[in-house]
């Protein structure tokens, strides 16, 4: 079906002038779209507020409202939730405040790019424009934290590339168009060693960390991404990769598209959707929350059902900072949460005690988890 | 004397009947009852906060100002929804953001894995609505725990719309095929 006959059902099913196939094709479509957009439980709670502030709802008069209330539970658990939720909203609204914890600030755009011939330029001082040349390509910083590479004479590939790597140290984060067109977003304490231009048969990169890829499109020449232990083969797709050395384990997690994922002992092809787990060698392939895996690239921490030695790991690359535990974690504690992060870390961990499962100590550079 | 917290022990059917001679009460617990859900769907359709509040407001201000002239045939619910997708579609079309969604129906039409069975298609977006709803973190499910959920097994629906268990079976697997890619192995063993 053409894309101007497409574009022509929305309307015809808004003026209700679908036929019985076309509302077939639109419905079904619909049951299967998904364009989710990550939800953060405070714009949640005050989205809901704001429209129900619209509505001619039944608003009891106060005392009433809250003898009755008290009697019961159902209503008085989400009440708890509900005041819990708006002393989120409050606590993120503060702005100013003098303690000491909210002087860790969170990561930003900063990299430091290493050019084939060992010239080092520091990507989060460098000015915006065209900041290097290196054979025929230049390199230009944008206003908007991305580094893109540009092949001048795209026929002239006399030279062999160079190889640059981009290197991102805690408290950073950088993105970087490669030459083909792909879009690499890279997170704290990453690095990602490219050539200056693709030739040959396949188009290989090396990573040390998290990047989440955005593959240009080309059959001919397979998109490998090699990580510890790890090739990952892809044709065109959209993924991340979370190979820290911390973590004990590399996670490919697919969004769209499709990735070969190899090791020395196995190949598994994953589908939208699925990650595939590297871990003491063996590889494993499931389902998950992609938006967990991913909500980092979105400028937020996601945390599902997570213990809170993985989150501290988290935290402690964005904010650059070192985490002490004063005793062994219970593994049964498991978290969930939304937070920004572009937050102060005083704000996250402030969130994350509401939980009341866990306390923090702010000493300079170091978070103290209290039980 | 009306008491507000009996309301929520109340069945849909009967709070419509409420609804309809203008009580205030019952239409307060219809809002929330399914404000919640209509949200998160909304949110996985729209990427606007703005749209998505502003249909979210356009469904409720519509059943209060037309309680008295409301023809709901079935579930509530279904009703709802489907008045939340129909608007959906007014919106896309309305501020010409077709564009976001050509290629997914494009893709979604050289696929042809069409539901033809109306019926059975409001029966999946109730199910797809709850299972939205379900694959929420706890906590932010408990905002909105109000809500109600019905969950139809194929049988049920099969005897609810007097067709053969095994059409309904073969229809919602060929279907949810597509769904199962986005939603998760784990959250579908919990609903079949």
């Amino acid at each position: 079906m053409e894309k101007e006959e497409i574009k022509s059902l929305f309307k015809k099913y808004a003026e209700g002038k679908c036929t019985e196939e076309e509302k077939a094709i639109l419905e079904s479509w619909y049951l299967r779209a998904d364009f989710k957009r990550p939800i953060v439980a405070e714009d949640l709670e005050a989205d809901l507020k704001e429209v129900g502030g619209r509505l001619p709802l039944y608003r009891p008069v106060r005392e009433k409202t809250l003898v009755r209330k008290l009697f019961n539970p159902r209503i008085a658990a989400a009440a708890v939730v509900l005041i819990a939720l708006s002393l989120v909203l409050f606590l993120n609204n503060r702005r100013g405040s003098s303690s000491e914890s909210t002087e860790i600030l969170p990561g930003g755009n900063k990299a430091l790019l290493t050019l084939g011939n060992g010239q080092k330029i520091s990507l989060s001082d460098a000015a915006n424009g065209n900041i290097a040349n290196q054979a025929n390509v230049s390199i230009t910083k944008t206003a908007n934290g991305e580094l893109i590479y540009t092949i001048k004479n795209a026929g002239d590939q006399s030279l062999p590339p160079t190889y640059n790597t981009v290197e991102t140290p805690k408290g950073g984060q950088f993105q970087v168009v490669l030459p083909d067109g792909t879009k690499v977003w890279l997170n704290a304490a990453s690095s990602l060693r490219f050539p200056t231009y693709f030739s040959g048969s396949e188009r290989k990169v090396e990573l040390t960390g998290e990047g989440y890829f955005e593959v240009a499109k080309n059959k001919e020449m397979p998109f490998i991404v090699k990580t510890d232990g790890q090739q990952t083969e892809v044709l065109g797709t959209h993924f991340n990769i979370n190979s820290y050395t911390d973590e004990g384990a590399t996670r490919t997690t697919l969004l769209e598209g499709s990735v070969r994922v190899k090791t020395p002992n196995a190949v598994q092809l994953l589908k939208p959707g699925q990650q595939a787990l590297l871990k003491g060698g063996v590889l494993k392939v499931g389902d998950v929350d992609i938006e967990v895996a991913t909500a980092w690239k979105n400028g937020q921490f996601m945390f599902n059902d997570e213990h809170i030695e993985a989150i501290m790991r988290q935290i402690s690359r964005w904010y650059n900072v070192e985490i002490v535990f004063a005793h062994q974690p219970s593994d049964s504690k498991l978290f969930w949460g939304t937070i920004s992060r572009f937050e102060n870390v005083g704000q996250v961990l402030e969130i994350l005690e509401m939980t009341k499962s866990v306390k923090f100590k702010i000493e300079g550079r170091r978070i103290i988890v209290l039980n | 004397m009306k008491t507000v917290t009996s309301y929520n022990e109340l069945t849909d059917n009967d709070l419509v009947v409420l609804l309809k001679t203008g009580d205030n009460i019952a239409f307060t617990e219809i809002y929330g009852r399914y404000h919640g859900k209509l949200y998160i769907h909304l949110s996985n359709k729209l990427s606007s906060r703005e749209d998505c509040r502003d249909i979210l407001h356009d469904l409720f201000i519509g059943l209060w100002q037309n309680h008295a002239t409301l023809d709901i045939r079935g579930d509530l619910s279904a009703y709802l929804y489907t008045a939340a997708r129909y608007k959906v579609f007014d919106r896309i079309s309305k501020n010409q953001i077709e564009k976001k969604y050509l290629n997914s129906v494009q893709l979604f039409v050289e696929k042809g894995e069409y539901v033809t069975d109306h019926r059975i298609r409001e029966k999946l977006l109730i199910e797809l609505i709850d299972r939205e709803i379900a694959a929420l973190p706890e906590k932010m499910r408990e905002v909105f725990r109000l809500s109600r959920n019905e969950n139809l097994s194929h049988r049920q629906i099969a005897a609810q719309l007097g067709i053969s268990e095994q059409t309904v079976k073969k229809q919602v697997q060929n279907a949810l095929k597509v769904l199962k890619i986005k939603l998760g192995t784990y959250v579908f063993s919990l609903l079949f």
